[in-house]
């Protein structure tokens, strides 16, 4: 069976224009995906968990999966300190569930932002973020400017069906009609394909977008001759292209984010993006990386007030980034229980956390065996979300799409999962 | 032994997201993708051309492959992000929740150490019953 216009469940790209062919109940071949994509799909069956397991002195054993739900809710409900981690590579649905369940213990719980677009989502939090649909870049950005990012890497649908090659109806030529700007620490591949790269010092970013910010200004002549290894004409050029531009937008990703000042960075950006507004049409948009944790800063806002690395157990939401984030929290030792859903945390985490990690209960609900499992005291198996449970998850520019089921598991999804676990613990109440 | 001091950068890259899925992080194929240092080529030959290096912070130390690669600058080396990167990497956050994952001042020389499994990474942090 040929399915159509499946939804790619890898990264905040969110390409809904693939094609899974099925037989039985297995994936035989899909079309239209980046390498990235491919390999999660096709080789969604390899690797798998296949049933509920218990650490104990000699290692993992099997448990009943009603067992496993059990020992769950008394691991959480027993927690002083729970917290609970990841979120992005699931539906909303499941993180709306998951909140209830924050709610129910009076947990931490934080996303995978907070290792990742945290910072980006405190410079949005203090300068706002003028942002747009990814269809409106495909339609009318003549300028696109890639900076700190690789697409190419790390989202390689994105150039093609959005913002570099694919043609629009203000930019019917594709390619043609667009000026790409890359600004980087090094050359990449996406560095390769633009017309003008800007090769900056390590940690120069915050000089480099003041320096753009006065010379759009007027304020031009105070600059130095050059700035974070790039000279003053260079950044006038720069500047005149972004004036001039009929709609520009910066895509921003990790390099700009973890560096030097981290959230000023993307506050300055911001205040750069605003001040090009006063001339022409500008746009900012973070490259987001799982496929939905665009997803869960938003329905943790709307049920919370906060995006990320929320404390919910004073009985009402408190956020302070640096305080209550995941790392922060491990590395001083003060979680005393874990429910890790749907990300791998000892896989990208700092060695003080991970240390924590393997002090204490850790739950994981996840398909596949990861660094997390290697270290976890429980683990629930659970079907792969976009491709044997369906939910919605948001792209990048904060569209809700639905992803698709179009394989039957032996699996509950994590939905099911965290309701079980809810519903468990109010049988203990 | 020449010892040279580098900005570290860390990041993803497509092999390495190929061949995570499917509970690959543990493999040899995943060592053999994130468990590297790309060197600007005069910092390669500053070294001697090692196979393997070891890259030093205040955090911890890791040996990882060396290679040479002309996108990087001087003294700046890049290594995937993963476990063999998490060793080095600082935990403060600055208030923002996110380690120094990028711009950490480190130094490089070359090692004739193991570069170890992902699974040996983790047996620091084996479980206490």
């Amino acid at each position: 069976m040929i399915i159509k216009n499946v939804v790619c469940p890898f990264c905040g790209s969110l390409c809904d224009d693939l094609t899974v062919e099925v037989e039985g109940n297995e994936i035989k071949n899909v079309d239209n995906t980046c390498k990235l994509g491919y390999n999660k799909i096709v080789g969604y069956s390899h690797g798998r968990i296949e049933a509920p397991l218990i650490r104990d002195k000699e290692g993992l054993k099997e448990i009943s999966y009603d067992k496993a739900i059990d020992e769950a809710a008394k691991i959480l409900c027993n927690a002083r300190r729970p917290l609970m981690y990841g979120w992005s590579s699931t539906t909303c649905e499941a993180i709306e569930k998951g909140i209830e369940l924050a709610i129910k213990i009076g947990s931490l719980i934080d996303q995978t932002a907070t290792v990742c677009h945290g910072p980006t989502t405190l410079g949005i939090q203090e300068e706002g973020k003028p942002s747009c649909t990814l269809g409106e870049v495909k339609n009318r950005a003549d300028l696109v400017i890639y900076w700190g990012c690789n697409p190419f890497h790390a989202h390689p649908r994105h150039m093609g069906r959005y913002s570099t090659f694919t043609k629009g109806y203000f930019t019917n030529k594709g390619r043609k009609d667009r000026k790409i700007i890359v600004v980087d620490v090094r050359e990449s591949d996406t560095s390769k394909v633009a017309d003008i790269f800007l090769k900056i010092e390590p940690g120069s970013d915050y000089k480099i977008i003041n320096a753009l910010t006065s010379i759009i200004i007027g304020n031009g002549d105070i600059l130095p001759e050059e700035i974070g290894g790039i000279s003053k004409d260079r950044l006038e050029y720069i500047a005149g292209e972004m004036v001039n531009a009929n709609f520009g937008i910066v895509f921003f990703g990790l390099g700009v984010t973890m560096t030097g000042v981290k959230d000023k960075n993307i506050g300055s950006l911001s205040r750069l993006v605003k001040e090009l507004n006063r001339n022409t049409k500008f746009s900012l948009m973070p490259m987001r990386g799982h496929y939905n944790v665009s997803g869960a800063g938003n329905v943790f806002t709307w049920l919370t007030g906060f995006p990320y690395a929320i404390d919910l157990s004073r009985g009402y939401a408190y956020y302070n980034p640096g305080e209550t984030t995941a790392n922060d929290v491990l590395a001083r030792k003060e979680v005393d229980a874990i429910l890790v859903v749907a990300s791998d945390p000892v896989a990208h985490f700092v060695n003080p956390s991970i240390r924590r990690l393997a002090e204490i209960p850790l739950i994981a609900i996840e398909p596949y065996t990861s660094a997390t499992t290697e270290l976890a005291d429980l683990i629930i198996p659970v079907a792969i979300s976009g491709i044997e449970a369906d939910g919605t998850a948001y792209r990048m520019d904060e569209i809700p799409i639905r992803v698709k089921k179009f394989i039957d598991s032996k699996f509950k999804s994590d939905l099911e999962i965290l309701t079980d676990i809810i519903n468990r613990i109010d049988r203990y109440e | 032994m020449k010892r040279l001091e580098v900005v570290l950068l860390t990041g993803s890259t497509i092999r390495q997201g190929m061949v995570i899925k499917g509970g690959r992080k543990l493999t040899e194929e995943y060592k053999i993708e994130a468990a590297y240092c790309l060197l600007n080529p005069k910092d390669y030959e500053k070294l001697g051309r090692p196979e393997k290096v070891k890259v030093k912070t205040d955090y911890g130390e890791v040996t990882v492959f060396a290679r040479a690669d002309e996108c990087m600058f001087e003294k700046e080396v890049f290594i995937p992000r993963g476990p063999w990167a998490n060793v080095v990497i600082s935990p403060e956050t600055m208030g923002t929740g996110s380690p120094m994952y990028k711009g950490m001042k480190a130094t490089v020389e070359s090692s004739e150490d193991d570069v170890l499994e992902s699974r040996q990474l983790f047996e620091g942090f084996v479980k206490r019953y």
